[in-house]
C-alpha cells in the first residue's frame, strides 16, 4: 500500500463525528483530570479505559490519547495557580510558572503554557508519524532474540531512571516482573503462583492491577489525611502573553520540544525528566538566566513545552515496536489489547488504517487542545471548588465499574483492592510505581521472546547475540548500566563528602 | 460550613510531617486505614449479595464519611446519582452484565 492509499484508509477511518467527537471529549476530560491535584493524568487515562470497551477501537483510542494530551496540560494549571501539579509532569513549571502568579501574572503563565504545549504537542505529533513508519520497517526485521534484548534494555532504563533511587526502582521493576508471572506457563501451562485458584490462571488482570496501583493509593492517602489538598487559589490577574512572549521564548520552546521528542522516544523516561532538563538548558541558554525561578515566562515556556513534547513521541516506541514509552501508553497498550490490536510492527501492514487514522487524529489534537485549554484556564476555579473528599469516593466507585467491567469478574475488584494497598505501601516507601507496571507488561514479553528464542535455537543461548541487531540493544544495555551504575555511585560520593 | 481560603491555606500547608508530629491524628489516621480497609473486604463480600448499584452506593456514603466530608447532603445525593449512571452506561449502552444481587434488581 502506498503512503496515499494508507492515508486516504486512515481518513476514511476516522472522518467521522464520534472519532473527532471522543478526541475532543477525551481532552476535556484529560484537562480536567489533569487540573485537579490527586487525580493524575494516569489516573484519569485509566479511569477512562473502561468506557472505551464498547467503543470502536479508533474512537476509543483517540479518547484515550485526547485524555492524555489533555492531562499533560491541565498538569500545569494548578501547578502555576496552586503550587501543586496536577500532574508529576507540571513539577518543573512551578519553578517559574508560581512566581510569575505571585506577581499576579497567572493568566500570562498560563497562557505561555498553552501555547508553548500546543507547539510542543504538534513538534510532537510530526515526529511520530515520520519516525514511526521508519522504525516499524526496521523492527520487521526483529524475531524473537532481538525483541528480548530491545525489552530487555528498556527495563534497564525504566528501573534506572524513575525515582530517585535505582535500588528502589530495580526492586519495583523486579516485584513487576514477579508478579507478571502469575498465571499458565506461556510455553507448556505450568501452573505458577495460582495456588490451585482457577481465577489466577489466566493472570493477574492488567487493568485491574493499573488501577489498583494508580487510582487507589490517592484513595487511600486521603484516608490517612484528608485535608491535605486544600491550598489556595491564586487569581490570573489581568496580564496576558503576548506575541512578543512567544517570540521571545520560541527557541526554548523548540529545543524543549525536540528534548521532548528525543527522551519521550526512549522507552521509560516520560515527561517529568524531559520538562526539567528542558528547563536547565532554557536556563542555561537564555540571556536572562538570573531572572530563572523569580518568574520568567521562558522557564514555564521552556517546561511546559519539555513535557508535552514528550506525548506524541512516546507513542512511537508504542506503535513502532509494541514497548510502551511511559506509564500512559503502556495503559494505552491495553486499550489496544482490548480491541485485539497488538501494537508493534505488524500494525503497520496488518492495521495500516488504524495507525494512520490515529496520526490524524493527533494532528487535530493539538488544535483542539488549544481550544479547550483557553477555556480551561478561565474555567479552572470551578474545577478547584470540586470538593475532593467526594470526588474521591465518586472515584473508588468508577474504579469498581471500570475493573469489574472488562472481564465481568468480581476477583479482579479484589486484585485492584490488593493492588491499590501495595501501590500504597510503595508510595510510602517511595517505590515509584512506574518502573512496577512497566515491568509487568514487559514481563511476559520478554518471557515470550526468550523461550521462543531457546526453542529456536535448541536451548542455546548464543541465539541471543546472533546479529547485528542484537549486539546493538547489548551495548545500549550495558552502556546504561555503566551510566546509572556512575551517576549512582557519584551521587553516593558527593552525599558522603 | 465551608472554611475561608485562608484558612483553608493554613490547613493546606500543613505537610505531613507536622500531621504526624500529632500522636492523636496519627492514631486517628491509622484508624481511617482500617476503616477503609473494612470498606474494601466488605465490598467484596457485598458485590455478589446486593448487587453493584446497592453496594456502591453504600461504599460512596461510607468513604465520604470516613474522609469526613464536609458537603454530607451532596454525598448522599452523588451516592445515588453516580453509582445509577455508572449501571446506565455500563448495562445498557456497554453491555455488561453488571451483578444485580439477590434483593432488589433493576431494569
Amino acid at each position: 500500500m502506498s503512503f496515499i492509499d494508507s492515508v486516504m484508509a486512515g481518513l476514511s477511518l476516522v472522518s467521522s463525528v464520534e472519532a473527532f467527537l471522543a478526541l475532543f471529549v477525551g481532552i476535556c476530560i484529560g484537562v480536567v483530570g489533569g487540573a485537579i491535584p490527586g487525580l493524575s493524568a494516569t489516573m484519569a487515562v485509566a479511569l477512562t479505559l473502561p468506557f472505551t470497551f464498547s467503543m470502536q477501537p479508533i474512537t476509543g483510542i483517540l479518547l484515550l490519547l485526547g485524555v492524555y494530551k489533555g492531562g499533560i496540560f491541565g498538569g500545569s494549571i494548578p501547578a502555576i495557580l496552586i503550587k501543586t501539579p496536577g500532574t508529576p509532569a507540571s513539577s518543573a513549571t512551578i519553578l517559574d510558572g508560581f512566581p510569575l502568579a505571585e506577581k499576579g501574572e497567572a493568566g500570562r503563565a498560563l497562557g505561555m503554557a498553552l501555547w508553548a504545549s500546543c507547539t510542543a504537542d504538534l513538534v510532537s505529533n510530526l515526529a511520530l508519524i515520520f519516525f514511526a513508519g521508519f522504525l516499524a520497517s526496521f523492527a520487521l526485521q526483529f524475531g524473537p532474540p532481538e525483541f528480548f534484548a530491545l525489552i530487555l534494555f528498556s527495563l534497564t532504563i525504566i528501573a534506572g531512571v524513575s525515582g530517585d533511587s535505582l535500588l528502589r526502582g530495580a526492586i519495583a521493576a523486579l516485584l513487576g516482573l514477579l508478579l507478571a508471572t502469575v498465571g499458565l506457563d506461556l510455553v507448556y501451562g505450568t501452573n505458577r503462583f495460582t495456588f490451585e485458584d482457577p481465577n489466577l490462571m489466566g493472570g493477574l488482570n492488567f487493568i485491574a492491577v493499573l488501577i489498583g496501583l494508580f487510582a487507589l493509593p490517592e484513595i487511600i492517602a486521603m484516608a490517612w489525611n484528608p485535608v491535605a489538598h486544600l491550598g489556595q487559589t491564586r487569581s490570573l490577574g489581568k496580564s496576558k502573553v503576548t506575541i512578543t512572549d512567544y517570540k521571545r521564548s520560541f527557541k526554548s520552546i523548540v529545543r524543549g520540544s525536540l528534548i521532548g521528542v528525543f527522551l519521550g522516544s526512549i522507552p521509560g523516561i516520560g515527561a517529568a525528566p524531559s520538562a526539567f532538563l528542558s528547563y536547565s538548558e532554557a536556563r542555561r541558554k537564555s540571556p536572562n538566566k538570573d531572572n530563572f525561578g523569580n518568574g520568567e515566562i521562558e522557564g514555564v515556556a521552556a517546561s511546559e513545552a519539555g513535557n508535552n513534547g514528550v506525548a506524541g513521541a512516546t507513542l512511537i516506541p508504542l506503535l513502532a515496536l509494541g514497548i510502551p514509552g511511559d506509564v500512559i501508553t503502556a495503559i494505552i497498550i491495553g486499550a489496544f489489547m482490548v480491541h485485539g490490536l497488538q501494537p508493534g510492527p505488524m500494525m503497520f501492514v496488518l492495521n495500516v488504517d488504524i495507525v494512520y487514522g490515529l496520526f490524524i487524529g493527533l494532528i487535530v489534537s493539538s488544535v483542539f487542545l488549544f481550544l479547550v485549554g483557553s477555556v480551561a484556564i478561565k474555567g479552572f476555579k470551578f474545577v478547584a471548588d470540586v470538593p475532593k473528599r467526594i470526588l474521591m469516593p465518586a472515584v473508588l466507585v468508577l474504579c469498581i465499574y471500570g475493573v469489574f467491567a472488562v472481564n465481568n469478574n468480581i476477583f479482579d475488584v479484589g486484585v485492584m483492592f490488593a493492588m491499590g494497598w501495595v501501590g500504597y505501601v510503595m508510595m510510602r516507601m517511595r517505590v515509584p510505581a512506574a518502573p512496577f507496571l512497566i515491568a509487568f507488561i514487559l514481563g511476559p514479553l520478554l518471557e515470550d521472546n526468550f523461550r521462543q528464542a531457546m526453542l529456536m535455537s535448541g536451548s542455546d543461548p548464543m541465539i541471543l547475540i546472533r546479529g547485528p541487531i542484537t549486539w546493538f540493544f547489548w551495548t545500549l544495555t550495558v552502556i546504561a548500566l555503566v551510566a546509572i551504575t556512575r551517576t549512582v555511585v557519584k551521587g553516593t560520593v558527593t552525599a558522603g563528602n | 460550613m465551608k472554611d475561608s481560603p485562608i484558612q483553608e491555606s493554613k490547613i493546606g500547608e500543613n505537610t505531613l510531617d507536622e500531621y504526624e508530629n500529632q500522636t492523636e491524628s496519627v492514631s486517628a489516621s491509622w484508624l481511617r486505614l482500617v476503616g477503609l480497609a473494612l470498606i474494601m473486604v466488605l465490598t467484596m463480600f457485598a458485590l455478589p449479595r446486593l448487587g453493584m448499584v446497592w453496594t456502591s452506593m453504600i461504599v460512596f456514603i461510607a468513604t465520604a464519611l470516613l474522609f469526613k466530608t464536609r458537603h454530607p447532603i451532596v454525598a448522599v445525593v452523588c451516592a445515588v446519582i453516580i453509582p445509577l449512571l455508572l449501571y446506565a452506561f455500563f448495562a445498557h449502552v456497554a453491555g455488561i452484565a453488571i451483578p444485580q444481587g439477590n434483593f432488589v434488581r433493576l431494569p
